[in-house]
């Protein structure tokens, strides 16, 4: 449980080099595959990490219907190779991927820091602490006991995205009244 | 750095890591398309944040957020896909360079 092993190193790396190729890539469908990719290399860390059920949720929700919406998406709109892949004002580019290292790289410094540290002792974690054991039936005991209201909720938000999609996508017809 | 590093510091590393990627790109890229996939990317690790911290504990409360965040995630990439294909219906153009203002 404590050091990462070998598989744990191989996925990170993968998942990385995914997550650069999606912004880095001039083809928007290679952008949409590699998301793929990475989507589903985090899935598999979740259920290395033991989260069975969530990393099963990641691989069908994300990978497997949001990735794949993009994929359509681009293969509808039919984006060409791009030669320009970013903004123009570059100087308000640099300052924002300043920003982004800064940013990242003082709260790696301070998670470095805080797990050499303080959090040193909560790490060794006992068998019962550590293995959460995380099926669905877990999980669905808090959705639908301490979550409730969260989980009927974000039922109301789905019902209406799935509307505002249909409003969206329905396009803008003037109708003709008939006359009267 | 990398000697003595537990599994839980090296995945909210790795977090925070795709995190950053993913505003890069939301930040950089010139196609609306392209940024909304960076969105998503920043969401994943955010996922990976929770899902990694919740080994400190004994209860699946950060497993059940993070379900919340998938499902939120799924509702707004719909609806920001079809927000994109109607500003692609009605102007032609998905580049952010171009897309400044509400009305033509």
């Amino acid at each position: 449980m404590n050091e990462p092993t070998i598989i744990q190193w191989i996925l990170a790396l993968v998942s990385i080099a995914a997550a650069l190729g999606v912004v880095f890539s001039s083809n928007a469908v290679m952008s949409a595959l590699l998301l793929m990719t990475t989507l589903f290399v985090t899935g598999a860390m979740y259920i290395g990490l033991g989260a069975y059920f969530v990393g099963a949720a990641q691989i069908l929700i994300y990978a497997g219907a949001i990735a794949v919406l993009f994929v359509f998406m681009v293969m509808i709109l039919d984006l060409k190779n791009e030669q320009r892949i970013f903004r123009d004002n570059a100087p308000r580019a640099a300052l924002g991927g300043l920003l982004v290292l800064v940013f990242a790289g003082s709260i790696l410094i301070s998670v470095n820091v805080a797990f050499r540290g303080f959090l040193r002792d909560h790490i060794k974690l006992g068998p019962v602490a550590a293995e959460a054991v995380a099926g669905p039936r877990e999980i669905s005991e808090g959705l639908i006991s301490q979550f409730m209201v969260s989980f009927q909720v974000s039922n109301l938000l789905l019902l209406g995205a799935v509307m505002g999609c249909v409003v969206l996508a329905r396009g803008h017809k003037k109708k003709e009244l008939p006359r009267v | 750095m990398f000697e003595g590093m537990s599994s839980i510091e090296m995945h909210v590393s790795l977090g925070l890591i795709l995190f950053s990627i993913g505003a890069l790109g939301v930040f950089l890229k010139r196609s609306t398309l392209v940024a909304l996939m960076c969105l998503e990317l920043m969401l994943n690790g955010v996922n990976l944040v929770l899902v990694s911290f919740n080994r400190f504990y004994g209860n699946v409360h950060g497993y059940n957020l993070t379900l919340f965040v998938i499902l939120i995630a799924a509702a707004e990439a719909a609806v920001g896909l079809s927000l994109v294909v109607a500003i692609f219906r009605s102007r032609g153009i998905t580049d952010l360079d171009d897309l400044r203002e509400l009305q033509r």
